[in-house]
């Protein structure tokens, strides 16, 4: 798909590790479902205050993290009426079934992948997620209704004037 | 698919050494879990290979820690000597990484700590459940690690098609 022919999208990726927040962006760049912009943050605090939900249109948060943990901000965010439409996407190496399972029923998170992962892997788990943002954008970006026409003067023998008349 | 881990069973003795064995099942998981996690991770084949007990003597690289509480606790450590570092870093992060970067010590411990998922993953399968910490990263030339008198470690060797890394086990002496 051509670059201008796709989804624009503002991500929020939170990680602790530098290194693992390129690795996600250029996965992410990879898998060609979205152009995305990126807003980076290196904890769940310092995510808590670059998150906006009117700009953040999905985010990609890891699990471990000192201080406030991915889990914990997918909590606070879910809590949050005004936020809580956002997509979260956990991308940690917490690989084990009950985890997982916590993450879907106590932080209602939208998709769960594991580390190490591919960009096929990536593509996969998040394709069904885009085309719902995809969609909601389209529906959301309807075209503005035509301006209504001025009202037409009425002209000297037609109908408007006899009916004035 | 990683081995089925008997909690019961025990290693034969560590050469060398009159202390308990690290559990034959935590062994059997850490070489399974690392061969396919970095088999994956680097996209080369890492098989295991003889140790060299020698080469931690004034130990040239870069290590990764991880402890685990729970079921079971012990700590695992990840070392990647310095003429390794630089092409393993390059092969996970997909650009060059210099060994003095501080993003060394990121690659370091992201390798840590996703082989330390799997790890955990693989034992939760089996009842053990664990939490694991955040990796600690250590990077020098000439060190080495000691240990207090109460804890015992195995040391597992890796080899990729260029290079070689190991991964150490710390459990607390059976009493």
């Amino acid at each position: 798909m051509e670059k201008e022919d796709l989804v624009q999208l503002k991500a929020l990726v939170i990680d602790d590790s530098g290194i693992m927040r390129k690795m996600v962006m250029k996965s992410l760049t990879e898998t060609n479902l979205a152009e995305f912009e990126f807003t980076e943050a290196g904890s769940g605090s310092e995510a808590m205050e670059k998150f906006d939900p009117e700009v953040i249109d999905i985010i990609f948060a890891d699990w471990n993290m000192p201080g406030m943990s991915g889990i914990e901000f997918a909590r606070q965010v879910r809590s949050m009426s005004w936020a809580n439409h956002v997509p979260i996407i956990m991308v940690t190496s917490e690989s084990g079934e009950g985890k997982q399972q916590d993450a879907f029923d106590k932080a209602r998170i939208t998709c769960y992948i594991t580390k190490p992962f591919t960009v096929e892997e990536m593509h996969e788990k998040i394709a069904p997620v885009i085309e719902k943002l995809e969609s909601k954008q389209q529906g959301s970006a309807k075209p503005a209704p035509a301006p209504t026409p001025p009202p037409a003067k009425p002209q000297g023998g037609g109908f408007f004037s006899k009916l004035l008349n | 698919m990683l081995t089925q881990i008997d909690p019961t069973s025990e290693a034969p003795p560590i050469a060398g050494s009159h202390l308990d064995p690290v559990p034959s099942w935590l062994i059997e998981n850490i070489e399974t879990s690392t061969i396919c996690t970095f088999n994956k991770m680097l996209g080369e084949t890492v098989c295991i290979s003889p140790d060299d007990p020698g080469s931690e003597v004034h130990y040239d690289g870069v290590i990764g820690i991880i402890s685990f509480v729970g079921d079971f606790t012990w700590s695992m450590v990840l070392g990647l000597p310095h003429p390794a570092a630089e092409p393993i870093a390059k092969k996970f992060a997909g650009f060059d990484i210099p060994f003095d970067s501080p993003d060394m010590g990121d690659v370091v411990g992201e390798l840590v700590n996703v082989l330390a998922g799997v790890v955990c993953g693989e034992m939760e399968k089996n009842d053990l459940k664990m939490q694991m910490s955040l990796p600690t990263i250590a990077r020098g030339a000439d060190f080495q690690m000691s240990l207090p008198d109460n804890l015992i470690a195995h040391r597992l060797y890796f080899s990729t098609e260029k290079n070689g890394f190991w991964i150490k086990m710390i459990v607390a002496k059976q009493k």
